[in-house]
C-alpha cells in the first residue's frame, strides 16, 4: 500500500517534468528554418495547377499554413486580410479535405494569391511544420522568418516587418 | 507617479501575504498570536484592490507610459472597453484572477468567526496561494511596467474581436468560477493539517456552489460569445481551452453531488477531500495551459517559456503537497456500506462517469503533446472523438439521474418503481418513433443517446411532481430545477445538431434568390462610419411575404490595427435562428451570403439559465438553513 502511495506521486511528479521539458522544447525548436532554402517541392494548388518551388524564387510572400479545421486560423484571418493589402499571401491548406477548403474560402474571404495543396502535409513535413496555423517569410526562395500559432500585430512586428 | 504608486502598493500586498502566512505558521504554536493573522490578511487584501483600481483609473485616463495599456488600449475607445481592456490579454487577467481570487477568500475569511487551528491552517494556505501569484505577476508578467522616457501618444487598441460587451463579463465570470474553488480546497487541505473533526464540507458547501454556478455562468457566457458576436456559427467547438474549463466544471459537478452524500450519510468522506483538491488543481491547470503557450488555440495568450515554467513549478508544487498530504492523512474515516439502489448510491456512480469524462477531456487535450514529443507528427484530436465518448456516458449518467428521483438516502431500490422507469422508456421509443415517422427527424447514435437521457430525465423529474407518497415529494426544488435544465440541454443538443443546416448563395442587389428551402433577396447595401472602425452593411430579407425576417450583416474595417471583422445578424425564435454572415463581392459582382439556420439553440441557452436558476434557489435554502 505504502508503495502504491509513493508511485503515485513520483508519477505525478514525472508528468510535471515532462509538460517542463514541453515548453523548454518548444522554445528550443523555434525557427530552425530559417535562413535555409524554400524546400524543393511539385504539388497541386486547390485548383488543380501545377505548382513547384520555382515559383517562390523572385518574390517576397507570406506563407499561412492553414486548414479548415483549424479554430485559430478563423482568428488569424481577418489580421492576414489586412496584410494581404501589403505583401502576397500564400496558403499552403494543410491536411484537408479540398471541398471543406474551398467552402471556408468562400465562406471567410479567400486572399491567398495562390493556394498550395497538401493533403498529407508532404511540404509541411520538409518546412518542420508542427501544427496549424504558422507562417513564414519566404524572399527570393529564402525562408527570412517563422512563427508558430496565431499571426497578430506583435508578432508581425517583432518577427516578420524587420525582415522585409 | 500613480504607476510607481500602484506597483509599490502590489508589492507591499505581496509581502503582506508572505507575512501573514509566515506568522499563521508560527501561530498554530502560539495561540495569543492568531488574532493579528486575520487583520493582516484583510489588509494585503485590501492592497491588491487599491492597486488594481489604480491601474483601472490608469486605463480610463490614456496613461499610456505603462506598456500594458498601451499595447491594449487607444484613446478613441469608450471608456466601458478602456476598463475591459485591462483583462484582454495576459498581464491585465491575471492580475484580475489573482484580484478575484483574493476577494473571495476575504469574503470567506471574514465570515468565519473562530480562531482555532482549523481556520488558521485556511488562513496559512490561502495567503500561501496569494503570495506565490502576486509574486508570478510582479516577477514575469507585470502590468504596471512602463515605457520611459519615450511613452507613445496613443495605444496600439484592443483587439476588436474583443470589443464586445461579451469581453467586459465572461472573463471575470469565468474566473469568479476557476478561483471560487480555492475556498474548498484551502478547507479540504487545513482539515488535513489540523487534524480536525469538523464537517468542513458543510461550511464551504454554499461556496462550492457558488463558484461552480459562476463556472457554469462563465462556460454559458463564453459560448453565448461565440456563438452571437464572433459569429463562429457555433456554440461549442472542442477547442482545448472550452476543454480546459470544462475540466473543473466536471470535477466541480462531481464535487457538489459527493458533497451532498457526504454531507448527508457521512460516506464519501476520502472522496470529496480528493476532489475538493483536484478541482482546484485543475483550474490552475486551465491557467497554465493557457498561458505558457504549449497548446495553440483561440484563448491562447502570447507564449512565454519562463511563464509557463514558473507557472508550472507553482502548480507542481501545490498539487504534490495537497496529493502527499491527501495519500498519508487522507484515508482516516471510518468505511461505512452503501445500499445500492439508494441516492447516494446513483450519485457515487454518476461520480465515476464524471471521473472517466474528465480522464477522457485530459487525454484529449494532451495526448497531441505526448504523441508528438514521443513520435514525432503532430494530430489534433476533435470532436468525433469527444462526442463518441462522451454520448455513451450521457446516456448512463442520464439514466442513473432519472432513476434517482425515485430514491431514498440510505434505502434500496424498491423493485416496484422499476416498472416506471420501464413505463418512461416505452413513451421515449413512442416519441423517438412519432420523431422518424411524422417529422422525419432520425437521430444518429450520438444524438440518440443524449435525446434518451435527456428526455428521460425530464419525464422522470416530471412525474415525480404528481407523486402521491408525500415524504417522496420533490425534497429539493433547487436541485429538482437544475436537473431539468440539464434534461432540456442534453435534448437541444441533438436536435440542433440534426435540424441545423448552411446554405451560401451568390447575390445580386433586389433579385430574389430561391435556395432549396429559403428565399433571400439582397435589398440594398451600402457603407457607413462607425467611432473606431467602417462598415459595408447589407439589408438582407429572408422568406419575403408571410415569414419575412429582416437581417443586417456587417463587415467592419478597423482603423487602427486595419483588421476586418464580419458582424453576423441573427434573428432568433425559439425553433430556429437564422443567421447570416456578409462574404465577399465576387467577380461576377455578386455578393456571397452565408446562411445558417440553426434549430433549437433556445433549448441550448434555455437549459443552461434553467440549471443556473436552480443553483440560486438551492443557494438561498443553504443560506436560511445557515442562518
Amino acid at each position: 500500500m505504502q508503495l502504491i502511495k509513493i508511485s503515485s506521486l513520483i508519477l505525478l511528479s514525472i508528468f510535471f517534468v515532462f509538460l517542463g521539458g514541453i515548453i523548454l522544447d518548444g522554445n528550443e525548436s523555434e525557427s530552425v528554418i530559417s535562413g535555409k532554402p524554400f524546400p524543393v517541392f511539385q504539388q497541386k494548388t486547390l485548383d488543380g495547377k501545377d505548382i513547384s518551388n520555382k515559383y517562390f524564387s523572385d518574390k517576397t510572400v507570406l506563407v499561412n499554413i492553414w486548414a479548415s479545421w483549424c479554430i485559430t486560423c478563423l482568428v488569424e484571418h481577418p489580421f492576414l486580410e489586412s496584410l494581404a493589402e501589403d505583401i502576397n499571401i500564400v496558403g499552403v491548406n494543410y491536411k484537408d479535405d479540398p471541398k471543406n477548403a474551398s467552402d471556408w474560402l468562400t465562406k471567410h474571404g479567400n486572399f491567398f494569391t495562390v493556394n498550395i495543396h497538401d493533403p498529407q502535409g508532404n511540404l509541411a513535413i520538409d518546412l518542420g511544420v508542427t501544427g496549424a496555423p504558422e507562417s513564414f517569410l519566404v524572399v527570393n526562395g529564402k525562408i527570412v522568418s517563422h512563427i508558430i500559432g496565431e499571426m497578430n500585430q506583435r508578432k508581425w512586428e517583432q518577427h516578420f516587418a524587420p525582415n522585409l | 507617479m500613480i504607476p510607481e504608486l500602484a506597483n509599490f502598493i502590489l508589492i507591499l500586498s505581496m509581502s503582506l501575504f508572505f507575512g501573514t502566512s509566515l506568522l499563521g505558521i508560527y501561530a498554530r504554536k502560539i495561540e495569543s498570536a492568531r488574532i493579528i493573522i486575520k487583520p493582516l490578511f484583510t489588509n494585503a487584501n485590501l492592497l491588491l484592490l487599491a492597486s488594481f483600481a489604480l491601474l483601472i483609473y490608469l486605463a480610463v485616463t490614456d496613461n499610456f507610459s505603462v506598456k500594458y495599456i498601451a499595447s491594449h488600449s487607444n484613446s478613441s475607445l469608450p471608456v466601458f472597453y478602456k476598463i475591459s481592456s485591462i483583462w484582454s490579454a495576459h498581464e491585465g487577467s491575471m492580475f484580475l484572477w489573482i484580484v478575484l481570487l483574493g476577494s473571495w477568500s476575504l469574503l470567506f475569511v471574514r465570515n468565519n468567526y473562530k480562531t482555532d487551528l482549523y481556520i488558521t491552517d485556511v488562513l496559512i494556505i490561502l495567503s500561501s496561494i496569494l503570495f506565490l501569484f502576486t509574486a508570478f505577476l510582479i516577477f514575469t508578467s507585470n502590468p504596471l511596467d512602463r515605457v520611459l522616457p519615450l511613452s507613445p501618444i496613443d495605444g496600439a487598441d484592443i483587439n476588436p474581436i474583443l470589443q464586445d460587451p461579451g469581453l467586459a463579463i465572461h472573463p471575470p465570470m469565468l474566473y469568479m468560477g476557476y478561483v471560487g474553488f480555492v475556498i474548498p480546497f484551502a478547507a479540504a487541505l487545513a482539515n488535513l493539517t489540523s487534524s480536525s473533526t469538523h464537517a468542513w464540507e458543510k461550511s464551504v458547501k454554499r461556496w462550492t456552489l457558488a463558484a461552480w454556478a459562476f463556472l457554469t455562468a462563465g462556460i454559458g457566457l463564453g459560448s453565448a460569445w461565440a456563438y452571437y458576436e464572433l459569429g463562429w456559427g457555433g456554440y461549442w467547438f472542442w477547442d482545448p481551452v472550452e476543454n480546459i474549463a470544462l475540466l473543473p466544471w466536471l470535477c466541480g459537478t462531481a464535487l457538489v453531488h459527493a458533497m451532498a452524500v457526504s454531507s448527508k450519510t457521512s460516506n464519501l468522506k476520502a472522496w470529496v477531500t480528493f476532489l475538493a483538491m483536484l478541482v482546484f488543481i485543475l483550474s490552475l491547470f486551465g491557467a497554465f495551459i493557457v498561458r505558457s503557450g504549449i497548446i495553440d488555440s483561440v484563448h491562447a495568450f502570447a507564449s512565454d517559456p519562463t511563464r509557463g515554467l514558473y507557472l508550472l513549478s507553482l502548480i507542481a508544487g501545490i498539487s504534490l503537497f495537497s496529493f502527499a498530504l491527501f495519500i498519508f492523512k487522507g484515508f482516516n474515516y471510518q468505511k461505512k456500506v452503501m445500499l445500492f439502489g439508494s441516492k447516494e448510491s446513483f450519485i457515487s456512480l454518476n461520480n465515476i462517469l464524471l471521473m472517466t469524462a474528465i480522464f477522457s477531456v485530459f487525454l484529449g487535450v494532451l495526448y497531441p503533446l505526448i504523441y508528438e514529443t514521443i513520435l514525432g507528427p503532430k494530430i489534433s484530436v476533435g470532436p468525433p472523438f469527444y462526442n463518441t465518448i462522451f454520448a455513451p456516458m450521457v446516456l448512463i449518467a442520464g439514466l442513473f439521474i432519472g432513476s434517482s428521483i425515485d430514491s431514498q438516502w440510505q434505502r434500496p431500490f424498491r423493485s416496484i418503481k422499476l416498472l416506471k422507469l420501464a413505463y418512461c422508456l416505452v413513451l421515449i421509443a413512442i416519441i423517438l418513433a412519432f420523431l422518424y415517422f411524422f417529422l422525419g427527424i432520425s437521430f444518429s447514435a450520438i444524438e440518440g443517446m443524449s435525446f434518451i437521457a435527456g428526455s428521460f430525465i425530464l419525464i422522470t423529474y416530471t412525474l415525480s411532481i404528481f407523486n402521491t407518497d408525500r415524504k417522496r415529494r420533490i425534497a429539493n426544488i433547487g436541485s429538482f430545477v437544475s436537473h431539468l435544465g440539464f434534461g432540456l440541454l442534453l435534448i437541444g443538443i441533438p436536435l440542433n445538431s440534426n435540424l441545423s443546416y448552411e446554405e451560401t448563395v451568390a447575390v445580386v442587389i433586389n433579385e430574389p434568390k430561391q435556395t432549396e428551402r429559403n428565399t433571400i433577396i439582397l435589398n440594398n447595401i451600402y457603407e457607413a462610419e462607425g467611432p473606431n472602425f467602417s462598415s459595408i452593411i447589407a439589408e438582407v430579407e429572408v422568406n419575403p411575404g408571410t415569414n419575412a425576417v429582416l437581417l443586417m450583416p456587417e463587415k467592419r474595417r478597423y482603423a487602427n490595427r486595419g483588421q476586418v471583422t464580419s458582424e453576423t445578424a441573427i434573428k432568433s425564435s425559439f425553433l430556429r435562428d437564422i443567421y447570416i454572415n456578409l462574404g465577399e463581392l465576387n467577380d461576377q459582382d455578386q455578393w456571397i451570403l452565408r446562411l445558417q439556420s440553426n434549430y433549437f439553440i433556445s433549448l441550448i441557452w434555455g437549459g443552461i439559465m434553467i440549471m443556473l436558476l436552480g443553483i440560486l434557489v438551492f443557494l438561498r435554502k443553504i443560506k436560511h438553513a445557515a442562518d
